[in-house]
């Protein structure tokens, strides 16, 4: 009984460490999706001046690799991106109307923009 | 004061000098200078970015972000001309996970972070014993930004947005509550004027060392600097809190309402909070767990316990008890709060002792005559970090939106979890259970009330903005989320509500560093000093993907824009300028900006 129950608490201080972490279980599973891919879509589409009606949200795909993240410009064209969540440069890129406009690593636009350049 | 009668503007005057004890020439005065917009040092004038993007670098001061329109709910630009038409309705602060931490206490698991330092990323953090300074610096910034920087309008209220307490600690929860009621604070437990904990053990190789982190992983691996006094001068030197110049309301936070933010408080008695070993060693940890202190069980806690208690001491260390960590229940959190003064108030903030009477853990305010703000639970206390909204909290707040629909008022919300957060069925397996509503169907029902026009929450430590249109693509809400007060970026946000006066209303939302400067100085260990060294420990914690922390830039700065949800004349000129006046004279008394 006592090795059940040790073994049945140690489990839980596990478990209660992983649930007390609001980012582990806050931010991770925004539906699995890291949030580094949707901060890097939305810089890009600010630096580079895009007239946006509807900044992109993103999903996942492929068995919670690969994120498609969808908006709309002023004019009317879709903005579609995708990006590999599961690669730590997390690659991704942006179309505009079907038309390529942006390739590059999520990660290093976001440390980029953390810091001064 | 132009859209008041000269009459009206006397006998307001009048009642409001009478009201907070001051000259009527005083009052008279502020309230006949012109509004403009505050001079207020936000993220608009100056951000704090890192020095550089690899190893362990300092914060320094960068530009400020100008403002982002977004016209996600519009489906529309926006007219140009709206700057000129505009009217401000309210002014309002926000803070969200503000994670006040006795880091002394038995009851924490920080050893955790010795098994696996990702996974167990909010067990230790190397900032903090400074959670007390950090919130006293972003109360001081919230002060500072009493005008806001759009309008000019005067701060109406600060709403937080939960995770209080770290540990479900009623300490944390005292000193989280007496911060922004203005105090001074020595942030120690124990033994007075000394820490007895991780930071200065050394078999504790998970924690920042700050005195020599030389043989800890966060000097040898990741350049941590040795800072000798921080830890003394962390929990000895008084930390004096002005507290906030406006009323302020609080939620429920997931750390708040479940132990270490996930289970029940069962699995933590206060025997263990309030005891006398601490574990310094993850095996420790999980022996202390498996010898029935972590049970509710009587008969375990009696028979394994007893056992336990002679046998399995190695890898604790002898701390000095103290009552004040006992673990609190759901009620303590309110009557805590129901524990605090008139001024800034309200007392309760937002609370009632007939909510203790009932059980009742959420409410509604009219902050205004036309703004209606509601706090809703949306913890889980079966189990789980994430929230739902239970059925009969979910009916009370339909309620509440019918009724401020009727009454041509603003609603905004105030809740812990987020859209995307809002996922925790978890049912009790003995007991009354209820429906659990969660984010689709909430979001749903909030979407028939287009006078909820905002959503303010937290839980995820990161700046976020999210809209929500209606099925239609047009109109909505807007849910703005902010960053947490533990964890980079260590930030708060001002957002104000205002009128276009061209059948659209827009959302200026602004986020906010806490008060102390950008660089940090190891010999400056003053409360506003540490401030600085939190921020840099906190930038620079490699558990955590701080570089995304920050959000977007679409997600810090930005007016958001809305269709008009009525007709806004129906809110007259004179009501929101009467409202202002209270207001202002407030912030007077409070020795805050008046203008």
């Amino acid at each position: 009984m006592i090795t059940i129950a040790r073994t049945l608490a140690g489990a839980a201080v596990v478990v209660v460490g992983l649930a007390g972490c609001a980012y582990t279980n806050g931010v991770l599973p925004h539906g699995g999706i890291q949030p580094d891919i949707y901060d890097a879509v939305g810089d890009i589409l600010v630096e580079k001046s895009v007239p946006v009606k509807t900044y992109p949200e993103c999903t996942l795909e492929s068995e919670g690799k690969t994120q498609t993240c969808v908006g709309e410009t002023l004019t009317g064209q879709q903005i579609q991106a995708t990006g590999d969540q599961s690669d730590k440069a997390m690659p991704f890129t942006i179309t505009i109307g079907g038309q390529p406009f942006y390739t590059g690593s999520a990660t290093d636009v976001l440390k980029q923009n953390a810091s001064v350049s | 004061m132009s859209q008041l009668s000269r009459r009206t503007f006397l006998t307001l005057t009048g009642g409001l000098a009478a009201a907070w004890a001051l000259p009527i020439d005083t009052v008279a005065r502020a309230l006949d200078r012109p509004v403009a917009p505050g001079d207020v040092q936000t993220t608009l004038v100056a951000t704090i970015r890192k020095a550089g993007q690899s190893g362990y670098v300092k914060l320094v001061p960068a530009p400020g972000e100008p403002y982002l329109t977004r016209v996600d709910l519009l489906g529309r630009e926006a007219t140009p001309a709206r700057a000129k038409t505009r009217r401000s309705l309210v002014y309002l602060g926000h803070m969200s996970d503000l994670h006040v931490i006795d880091a002394q206490s038995p009851a924490r698991l920080d050893t955790m972070a010795g098994v696996d330092p990702v996974l167990f990323s909010g067990n230790f953090r190397p900032q903090e014993l400074m959670q007390v300074q950090i919130l006293t610096g972003l109360v001081q910034a919230l002060n500072d930004a009493a005008s806001s920087p759009v309008t000019g309008a005067p701060l109406a209220f600060v709403v937080n947005t939960g995770d209080s307490a770290d540990q479900r600690s009623q300490q944390e929860l005292r000193w989280y509550i007496d911060t922004l009621d203005g105090a001074k604070i020595t942030a120690n437990t124990g033994k007075p004027g000394e820490y007895e904990g991780v930071q200065v053990w050394p078999e504790c190789d998970f924690a920042y060392h700050p005195e020599d982190p030389s043989n800890d992983v966060w000097g040898r691996e990741n350049g941590y600097p040795a800072i000798p006094g921080l830890v003394k001068s962390a929990i000895s030197n008084p930390v004096d809190s002005p507290g906030l110049s406006v009323p302020w309301y609080a939620v429920y936070g997931n750390h708040d309402a479940n132990y270490f933010g996930g289970w029940p408080t069962g699995w933590m008695t206060n025997e263990l909070a309030t005891g006398s070993r601490k574990a310094a060693l993850p095996s420790a940890t999980e022996r202390m767990f498996g010898s029935g202190l972590g049970s509710t069980s009587p008969f375990e806690k009696l028979f394994i316990g007893s056992i336990a208690n002679r046998g399995f001491a190695s890898g604790t260390r002898h701390v000095t008890p103290d009552p004040n960590r006992k673990i609190m229940s759901l009620m303590d959190f309110i009557s805590e709060h129901l524990n605090s003064p008139p001024t800034p108030g309200p007392v309760g903030h937002g609370f009632s002792q007939a909510d203790v009477d009932n059980e009742i853990t959420y409410w509604a305010k009219d902050v205004t005559p036309f703004v209606t703000l509601v706090g809703l639970n949306t913890c889980n206390i079966t189990v789980g970090a994430g929230g739902s909204i239970p059925q009969d909290q979910f009916d009370w707040l339909k309620a509440q939106l019918v009724k401020a629909r009727a009454a041509n008022k603003l609603v905004i919300l105030a809740t812990h979890h987020t859209s995307f957060t809002l996922d925790n069925v978890a049912q009790p397996v003995i007991g009354p259970q209820q429906n659990l509503i969660v984010a689709d169907e909430f979001i749903s029902m909030l979407h028939e009330f287009p006078n909820m026009v905002a959503w303010m929450n937290g839980h995820t430590h990161l700046n976020r903005i999210t809209g929500h249109a209606n099925p239609n693509g047009v109109g909505g809400f807007w849910e703005i989320s902010s960053a947490s007060c533990v964890d980079f970026s260590q930030q708060g946000r001002v957002t104000e509500i205002v009128d276009n006066r061209d059948g659209t209303i827009s959302i200026f939302t602004t986020v906010l560093d806490h008060a102390a400067p950008a660089q940090a100085n190891y010999n400056d260990l003053s409360q506003s000093g540490l401030g600085s060294i939190s921020r840099e420990l906190a930038a620079n914690d490699v558990y955590w993907d701080t570089d995304s922390l920050l959000g977007s830039v679409i997600d810090r700065n930005c007016e958001l824009l809305l269709p008009a949800p009525f007709d806004m004349a129906k809110i007259s000129d004179q009501i929101v300028a009467k409202s202002q006046a209270e207001q202002r004279v407030r912030l007077l008394a409070a020795g805050g900006a008046t203008q």
